[in-house]
């Protein structure tokens, strides 16, 4: 199956995160979500990127329509059952969809691999996720041979952008720079203590950047213990993970110098007076809430605490903010190499595609037809040279009649590719043919020049 | 004007230069490369290597000159021109030592080392401070004046630490990132490094404040009660409670920052009547 590249989805750009953490695919979700998706008509391949930030299906399509039909398939999928909260028609959700067909969905997916559609510019998470992505994709049975050239393309780019260009120098996400405003309060994080509220996946992988940044203790606390317990678990491996009851907030408080929140509560977990108590029995030592949960687990009051430091997700997205600008030139000559990449890429693809087929075609037709003129010729010695062209144009005549009906259909064909394969099969067809046989031609057959140019 | 002044004042120059260099740069170009970068980089960056190598120079040199003005006979203490140099030598020499010891610290240094070089200026190119006190020089006066310029190049490094203590502390409260975040300490780095410099400057300061009043005391006609003793006196007593609700009451950030700056205003107050009377010919 072949087609184009089509990109249906939400991001950061387009949609609050509201309506991004609504439409994300739990992990379950996937494969249902996966194999659905290529039931959908004039689709063949699929893949899902659904991230904090994104929430995308890519898809090789031939139906022209198949923007619209997967538009409505992304509102309406609710494969596993695990999605979709707001169980409505999604009405809320269709306007913020954005939809890119062909190059537009290309270059989208090549900027969103390299880290240049992202919230922070630069960020690598992003790689790891789209990777992860295909992964699963592939193990779903719904990669095809766009996406799986196409892919590997957007990776191999990605790495590009990372190694020559700046653009990635930088804090890698959100979760990062909170790592980093953590060190400006704190300096070395290896003594420091952190608490965890929630055991949601956005808390894991905030928690995840705090021991890479050098954490090695954390406490879990979750409403559901078991949760916590697993959590704790999958982070045991590189810092000392250990859970507490839920109840024991308010003792943790006083000894952790951290506190990361991300429950899905809807009500502030922590609020101005809890803190005021936990920092009389602190001392006065710096306290630094990360509150990534949305709708905010931190009361915003608790930010002009003294020692104590805020940041919810609109602040670390505003700190993010402030810094992007810096990084515009850098993005720009990121930007180059996906233009580069994405020329290349188009090159190639039209390599394989249905234009150089139609040119092989002919030129191994051309190329018998020439030889039998030839034999032909070498027997009709006392013909002139007029006659001798005269059998020339008829040859080519021939070919160009009997070629006819075949080429039409392999140019009007939407499903060219696989097409110009089966006949590059059945006539033995190689690239490189094209521009010897154009030449020698040119010496016998009269405008057999235009061979080349078919 | 000792030999190696010239060098020494230029030297000066070039690292506060740097200096501020590196936190203009911090603030555009080079903050072009990262979000925030982290706090304390592994390995100094080349300006901030450059700055602290040309300081160190300029240390030696200055103590070249200090070690040549002692065997003229003009030791450190001798007048306040003598004491002002000696006071802006110890804490380029401190600043030197915590910033080797500490990374992160330029943005410190952008505020110690211009100081330094102020009061080098004026210690050197104001005219009349090298007059000799008017009264008699004991050893206890030498020791005062050694004791009370060390202790206030010590709460001069601590000031300098509270500075950018508030100003980072500033920033990271008000979700923005300045300059001073760029490569600048970590905000438990700087209030360490205001401690320290208060819990050694402390006692120094004391025994300066016990040995001056003692000295001036012995000297015939002069009240220990002037206005210098006064606000020495207030300086030493918001430094005493700052200490005290350090230890007892675990004060720290913010608040010990501004009292500590407040502390600081007191010792530049008693300073800068010293260096009024000295350059008029009494101490």
């Amino acid at each position: 199956m072949a087609g184009r590249l089509v990109v249906v989805g939400l991001s950061h750009k387009t949609a609050p995160v509201e309506v991004r953490e609504r439409c994300a695919f739990p992990e379950e979700a996937l494969k249902p979500a996966l194999v659905e998706a290529v039931n959908v008509p004039g689709v063949g391949e699929a893949m899902i990127v659904s991230t904090c930030n994104r929430v995308e299906l890519y898809a090789a399509a031939d139906a022209k329509d198949a923007p619209e039909a997967l538009r409505r398939f992304f509102v309406q999928c609710d494969a596993g059952g695990a999605r979709r909260a707001h169980a409505g028609d999604g009405r809320d959700v269709a306007p913020l969809l954005y939809a890119h067909d062909g190059p537009d969905a290309l270059r989208h997916l090549f900027r969103v691999a390299s880290s240049l559609d992202s919230m922070v510019v630069g960020e690598s998470q992003i790689l790891g996720q789209v990777k992860e992505a295909y992964q699963t994709a592939q193990e779903a049975g719904t990669i095809g041979p766009l996406l799986g050239r196409t892919l590997p393309r957007a990776f191999s780019l990605a790495k590009r952008v990372r190694t020559e260009t700046e653009v990635a120098r930088a804090s890698s996400s959100v979760a990062s720079v909170a790592v980093d405003l953590a060190r400006h309060i704190f300096g070395d994080l290896r003594d420091r203590q952190v608490l965890v509220v929630g055991a949601g996946k956005m808390g894991e992988l905030a928690a995840r950047h705090l021991v890479a940044g050098g954490v090695k203790r954390l406490t879990i606390i979750n409403r559901t213990p078991s949760r916590a317990l697993a959590m704790a678990e999958r982070l045991g491996g590189s810092a000392v993970a250990a859970t507490a009851p839920w109840e024991e907030m308010d003792g943790l408080l006083q000894k952790v110098d951290i506190v990361l929140c991300s429950t899905g509560a809807t009500e502030p977990v922590i609020r101005r007076e809890r803190a005021q108590k936990a920092m009389k029995a602190r001392r006065g030592r710096w306290l630094f809430f990360i509150d990534i949960a949305v709708p905010r687990d931190v009361e915003p009051e608790v930010g002009s605490v003294e020692n104590v430091y805020l940041y919810d997700v609109d602040a670390l997205e505003q700190v993010v903010q402030q810094n992007l600008r810096g990084r515009e030139s850098e993005a720009m000559q990121a930007e180059r190499l996906v233009e580069e990449e994405l020329k290349r890429f188009s090159e190639a693809e039209q390599a394989l595609g249905v234009v150089p087929t139609i040119k092989l075609l002919r030129a191994r037709f051309l190329e018998l037809a020439k030889s039998e003129a030839e034999k032909t010729l070498g027997k009709l010695q006392n013909l002139s040279e007029k006659e001798r062209q005269v059998v020339g144009h008829m040859a080519e005549a021939i070919v160009n009649k009997l070629l006819h009906a075949p080429l039409t259909a392999l140019k009007k064909d939407a499903n060219g590719d696989e097409l110009a394969a089966t006949v590059r099969a059945l006539f033995d067809l190689h690239t490189g043919h094209t521009e010897e046989i154009s030449l020698e031609l040119g010496d016998a057959g009269g405008d057999g020049k235009r061979a080349g140019n078919a | 004007m000792p030999p190696l002044f010239p060098a020494t004042l230029s030297l000066y120059v070039v690292a506060c230069t740097l200096y501020l260099v590196q936190i203009v740069l911090g603030a555009s170009g080079q903050g072009a490369r990262s979000v925030i970068s982290a706090p304390t980089p592994a390995k100094a960056p080349g300006l901030i290597r450059a700055a602290r190598v040309i300081l160190a120079l300029a240390f030696a040199s200055h103590a070249v000159d200090i070690g040549w003005l002692c065997t003229v006979g003009l030791h450190p203490v001798v007048n306040a021109r003598e004491a002002l140099s000696f006071a802006s030598w110890l804490m380029c020499g401190l600043y030197l030592a915590v910033s080797l010891r500490t990374a992160g610290l330029a943005v410190v240094g952008a505020i110690v080392v211009p100081a330094t070089l102020v009061l080098l200026v004026a210690a050197r190119l104001v005219p009349g401070a090298d007059t000799p006190s008017a009264i008699g020089m004991t050893p206890l006066g030498a020791l005062h004046i050694t004791l009370a310029t060390a202790g206030v190049a010590l709460f001069a490094v601590a000031a300098g630490g509270a500075v950018v203590y508030l100003l980072v502390e500033r920033n990271i409260k008000k979700h923005k990132t300045g300059f001073v975040l760029r490569g600048g300490p970590a905000l438990e780095t700087l209030d360490k490094l205001s401690r320290r410099c208060i819990v050694i400057g402390f006692p120094v300061f004391t025994v300066a404040m016990v040995t001056g009043a003692m000295w001036v005391a012995r000297l015939p006609g002069r009240g220990v009660f002037t206005a210098q003793y006064a606000i020495s006196s207030i300086a030493w007593l918001v430094f005493a409670g700052l200490l005290v609700l350090r230890l007892t009451l675990g004060w720290r950030g913010r608040r010990a920052a501004i009292l500590t700056l407040a502390g600081f205003a007191g010792v530049l107050g008693t300073l800068g009547i010293y260096f009024v009377r000295g350059v008029g010919g009494g101490v």
